[in-house]
């Protein structure tokens, strides 16, 4: 099973497994990393969580390591400042160092050259270093916190001027947090434009024979728009970073307005910068990357499911196309997180339409996937379970979206746990459910052993249970205008909600516009409306609990996850040959895992990728790899040097 | 394993790997500096009138430098023309023509370099600025070191949870031995070394002795008694053996008087001020930011008392600018957007304006350096203290003295005096850098390219193509960056 052809001789382990150049090892590191980092950004939130549903009371457990002493405060509760650190840090390790290293570096790395029949990546030393350049990164990141200053504290989107004033009360600016952020940013973002340059060129140059365009599994296809995105949008970024490390560094007003006032004191800067540049620089990539985040989860789930429903997949050239739209817009719609800026309605209308706009190739490729399984004799594996469970978590992740595309429903929900809510439905139960079912499902590929059923199903229905658990709540306090960074667990929000609707009666005064009633029965109506507003978040403020304790369960939950992955390497069921699921694309004739170089003989497509239940085949599929008398195979020979002419 | 199409072209796409990977990455390099010319466009046109300081002209900043920048560009253009030499070159298969066209260009990246450097050095150490608190600014050369606070220190008092501090970095001379007392007994710290020593284990100690008060009073609060947190001493202070001298930086300090400067680290260094004036050989006055009409009053004239035809001139020549827009309005009042052209040129006045010229430049700065005139007192000599106090002896009256109450913002031509100088510095070093690794590639091509030449150079003449077009776009961004630097 395991014959290899292309057996030299053995390299040592390091260079094997450690500074190998496979891109089935390099996913595989960048698989493991990124699984290490969303347990550690996980963590991160248990403990905020602990402080927004018990802000009176210690933290468990944790006041006795030597790191939390010097954080929490006297009597062992979360500060603030430990809060904002663990907020902004929970948001860039779950985005930079957890979800894009695991959907694009390790499932693309490991998948597509075996999806289109290529031996490896087509630079397999840029890619080595492309991994340790995230990996540098990621350490950068973490040993921030173990400084005085502490990690970067102003939220994961570092706005300035906030990012640049905050802990310049230490003598070496360097070391501090908030530049330590922007070094392992700045890595972080090379090691992105390497992996998005490496995995573009694989797929255009290293196709095997007969894998046309139109023949790529969907998910190369993803694969190729996400690189697309990570290419284009991160270089801005890259700027912003420089230019805060600048205004950090070298004390520079890139984004230093003039006059700025810090701590009541005039900032000593030359002014004359704007911190709407930072957040335009920033959105630029921070919008594309959403769909970095959310592309590789529907190219999974978009795998699955034909494989699973034994059907191919519905649409596919739509989908294509349609994915192929949805990058190219995701460009146009940044300044959507910014209307709160006063960039000026003219362009909030634009920001508008265009994100509008965008919602209607990511229905498409929602509802192909949705109409693929619709009259399939659906086999419910655990990974199918994830991609099925992935459908309506990430349809309403998307659909509570629309509220905030529209400048004037954001106004008020912008800043709220409405708006995270939103896009953890998108991130969380969407893209971490479709990673999973990733997971679940080419386990066997490199393992030979499948993932043990039970472990699969003890490790999906609480998840999803919890999941919900933990975001709808957020939904519902969010749009009663909860604050997202409240670290008392909106004792703030308590009192001002009141205020608000008893002192300022901005409510009976809106009915009084809209109806033209008089003083009596607005007198009736701010009362009614006081106390509904006492006992709203009172109830909404409880529901912090239910939110927290579900943040814990579901953490509980991930246990059958961590055990079955270590457990089923040894001990699973072995699978029967090379293609467990009776799958068709490419990765699957391989030989498992798959040697050095991949194939063993050439790898040719002759087919569409999902031959599903073909009329009159013998098998419920018909792979890409099985020859057929009746496919042609469209050639593509090499030139041979003599015959290569400069400007073909 | 041989991953392929390494060195031939696949046919459908016509194109071998790195070529794909070449333009891809160049692609993400346009959006790079695309950012930051955005972000040039953006900040240059969001100048608020009358709030933000006007942005200069390029030409205005370099004078006759905008020559060296057009050097710059027209050696890169020609480096960019011996590359594809070179790649000819190994086309046809003839390593010495390759070797002798790359080694021009290597040349010309190393010429590109040198004037960069040449450049970088005017700005950062022959223009200073300062920006006086009613916003009229006077440019020119920063006496010997009076842009730092010196002050004549004897004790400190830091703060050991935090960073070693900041004063260390400032020290002129010798570093000093500290005394401490650990208890009951006096410790010496020896140098710079036995104080970093001293002060990393002294804050790993503080920082338990921290955590085991709070592990205790956690503990008795969970058993519920009544606790009270034990206070541990965060403070330590050092008292130098001998006075010595610091020369600090303003970004670094929040605070001073007399007696005491406040760092922003919360360390606090005690002794004697010594001077905190800045000296100044003054080239030019900018008056931009003072409104129209009101220039007369600026301030900034108290400190040109000695110059006494500077300002005659000046009146003169403002009179017939302030006619001319009046004419231009026609008695109707002047939008306080327009910027009467305010810069007074100090270079072109003639010597002998300048009462008592004797002396020459380099003999007066050497002086000041040793015997500084200023021992405190700015308090009464707030305007006006100029060359006006008695010094003409010493023959300075190309200096100004200013004293810090005076001081908006101050700085050389580097990157924090304005806009203009950061993305100067931004662009052109980032540009640099691209410089510096393209030429080092191609570098590398010329030094270990001839065993891949021996055999295959096919695959040499890819990479060099490759190198090629890199270094093409190195070019073309120095293309854009020399308009919209050096001339606009």
């Amino acid at each position: 099973m395991s014959a290899d052809a292309h057996e030299h001789h053995d390299p040592p382990f390091w260079k094997k497994y450690i500074f190998s150049t496979d891109h089935k090892v390099i996913g595989l590191q960048y698989g493991f990393v990124a699984l290490t980092f969303l347990a550690i950004g996980f963590f991160l939130m248990m403990v905020m969580r602990w402080s927004i549903a018990f802000p009176d009371r210690a933290v468990p457990m944790l006041s006795d390591f030597p790191w939390f002493q010097a954080w929490l405060d006297d009597e062992g509760k979360v500060t603030g400042e430990l809060y904002n650190m663990f907020g902004a840090m929970h948001g860039t390790i779950m985005v930079f160092l957890g979800v894009v290293p695991l959907a694009f570096g390790a499932f693309g790395n490991y998948v597509t050259p075996l999806q289109i029949g290529a031996p490896d990546m087509a630079f397999p030393r840029l890619n080595m270093a492309s991994f340790w350049s995230f990996l540098i990164g990621g350490i950068v990141m973490l040993a921030s916190f173990f400084l005085p200053s502490g990690a970067a504290k102003v939220g994961w989107t570092n706005y300035s001027p906030l990012a640049t004033t905050t802990d310049l009360h230490f003598g070496d600016l360097f070391w501090t947090g908030q530049t330590l952020w922007l070094v392992g940013m700045v890595f972080l973002i090379s090691s992105s434009l390497l992996g998005a340059v490496n995995f573009i060129t694989t797929i255009i140059n290293l196709r095997c024979r007969g894998m046309t365009w139109m023949r790529m599994p969907f998910f190369v296809w993803a694969m190729l728009v996400t690189g697309f995105l990570l290419l284009l949008a991160f270089p801005p970024l890259e700027v912003a970073a420089i230019m805060q490390l600048m205004d950090r560094m070298a004390g520079t007003s890139f984004f230093v307005p003039t006059g700025l006032n810090v701590n009541g004191a005039e900032f000593i800067a030359a002014g004359g910068g704007s911190p709407l540049l930072y957040q335009h620089l920033f959105w630029f990539l921070g919008h594309p990357e959403v769909y970095v985040l959310v592309l590789p989860a529907i190219a999974i789930v978009g795998e699955i499911i034909p494989c699973n429903t034994r059907k191919p997949l519905w649409g596919y050239k739509t989908m294509v196309y349609a994915v192929m739209v949805l990058g190219f817009l995701s460009f146009i719609v940044w300044a959507h997180h910014m209307y709160m800026t006063g960039m000026g309605p003219a362009i909030s209308t634009f920001f508008q339409t265009t994100t509008v706009l965008i919602s209607v190739p990511s229905v498409i490729l929602i509802t192909s996937i949705l109409i693929s399984m619709w009259g399939g004799s659906i086999r419910f594996t655990i990974p199918m379970l994830f991609a099925t469970a992935f459908i309506p978590m990430f349809g309403f992740g998307g659909l509570t979206g629309l509220p905030l595309a529209f400048s004037l429903p954001d106004l008020h929900l912008h800043d709220t746990y409405y708006v995270i809510g939103h896009f953890h439905y998108v991130v969380a139960p969407g893209t971490i459910f479709g990673l999973f079912a990733g997971i679940y499902h080419w386990y066997p590929k490199h393992t030979g052993r499948q993932m043990n059923t039970m472990l699969g199903h003890l490790h999906f229905w609480p998840s999803l249970l919890f999941m919900n658990g933990i975001f709808l709540p957020m939904m519902l306090q969010g749009m009663a205008g909860f604050h997202r960074r409240a670290f008392d667990g909106g004792k703030a929000y308590e009192e001002i909600s009141a205020q608000i609707f008893m002192g300022d009666g901005v409510i009976a005064r809106a009915f009084q516009s809209l109806l033209g009633r008089t003083d009596e029965v607005l007198a009736t109506m701010g009362r009614v409306t006081a106390e509904g507003a006492a006992d709203h978040s009172i109830y909404l403020i409880d529901l912090n609990i239910v939110t927290s304790t579900s943040a814990w369960l579901l953490a509980v939950f991930q246990a059958p996850f961590i055990i079955n992955i270590f457990w089923s390497a040894f001990s699973g069921k072995k699978i029967k040959n090379d293609n467990p699921w009776d799958a068709t694309t490419l990765e699957w004739s391989t030989p498992t895992p798959p040697p050095h170089g991949n194939f063993i003989e050439e790898p040719v497509a002759y087919r569409d990728p999902y031959e599903y239940s073909v009329p009159g085949a013998d098998t419920d599929f018909t792979p890409q790899f099985e020859p057929d008398a009746g496919d042609e195979v469209e050639e593509t020979p090499n030139l041979t040097p003599e015959e290569t002419v400069e400007g073909e | 394993m041989e991953i392929p199409y390494e060195v031939t072209a696949r046919r459908d796409t016509g194109l071998y790997n790195a070529k794909v990977g070449i333009w891809l990455f160049l692609a993400s390099e346009v959006m790079l500096f695309g950012g930051l010319f955005s972000a040039y466009v953006f900040l240059r046109v969001g100048v608020n009138d009358g709030v933000d300081t006007p942005w200069p002209m390029g030409l205005d900043v370099h004078g006759s430098g905008i020559w060296l920048g057009f050097l710059n560009t027209i050696i890169l253009i020609l480096s960019s023309v011996f590359v594809v030499f070179a790649w000819l070159a190994l086309k046809e298969r003839n390593w010495n023509v390759f070797r002798n066209w790359m080694s021009a260009v290597i040349a010309c990246a190393a010429i590109f370099m040198c004037v960069k450097a040449f450049e970088y050095n005017k700005k950062l150490n022959h223009h200073y600025g300062i920006k006086l608190t009613d916003d009229s600014v006077v440019e020119g050369e920063i006496a010997n070191g009076t842009d730092k606070i010196s002050f004549e220190a004897s004790k400190v008092t830091l703060s050991l949870q935090s960073d070693l501090p900041a004063f260390v970095g400032h020290v002129d001379g010798a570093f000093p031995d500290f005394t401490v007392m650990e208890g009951e007994e006096t410790v010496t710290l020896q140098g710079e070394k036995g104080l970093r020593k001293w002060f990393y284990k002294k804050r790993a100690r503080v920082s338990q002795d921290l955590a085991a008060a709070r592990k205790e009073f956690r503990a008795a609060k969970k058993k519920g008694e009544a606790a009270q947190l034990k206070i541990v001493s965060t403070k330590a202070e050092l008292t130098a053996v001998k006075p010595f001298k610091l020369l600090a930086k303003d970004r670094k300090v929040t605070n001073y008087d007399e007696k005491k400067l406040n760092y922003i680290d919360n360390v606090v260094v005690e002794g004697k001020l010594i001077n905190d004036y800045v000296e100044l050989i003054p080239h030019q006055i900018d008056l931009q930011m003072i409104p129209i009409g009101r220039q007369k009053e600026s301030m900034v004239w108290s400190f040109f008392e000695k110059y006494h035809q500077v300002r005659p001139n000046w009146e003169k020549a403002q009179e017939k600018s302030l006619e001319k827009i009046r004419g231009h309005f026609k008695g109707e009042p002047i939008p306080g957007k327009v910027v009467q052209s305010a810069y007074i040129n100090l270079h072109t006045i003639p010597h002998e304006d300048f009462e008592d010229t004797a002396g020459n430049h380099a003999k007066s700065e050497e002086k000041k350096s040793e015997d500084d005139p200023h021992k405190g007192d700015h308090a009464e000599e707030k305007h006006g203290h100029g060359d006006a106090d008695g010094h003409d002896d010493h023959g300075e009256h190309h200096t100004i003295s200013v004293p810090r109450s005076d001081i908006r913002f101050m700085g050389n031509h580097g990157p924090r005096y304005g806009n203009y100088y950061a993305i100067y510095f931004t662009m052109t070093a980032l540009h640099g850098l691209h410089v510096i690794g393209g030429a080092l590639v191609l570098l590398h091509f010329v030094m270990f390219g001839k065993k891949l030449y021996l055999k295959n150079p096919e695959h040499l003449a890819n990479r060099v193509e490759v190198g090629g077009l890199f270094w093409h776009f190195v070019d073309l961004v120095w293309i854009f960056l020399f308009p919209i630097m050096y001339l606009l």
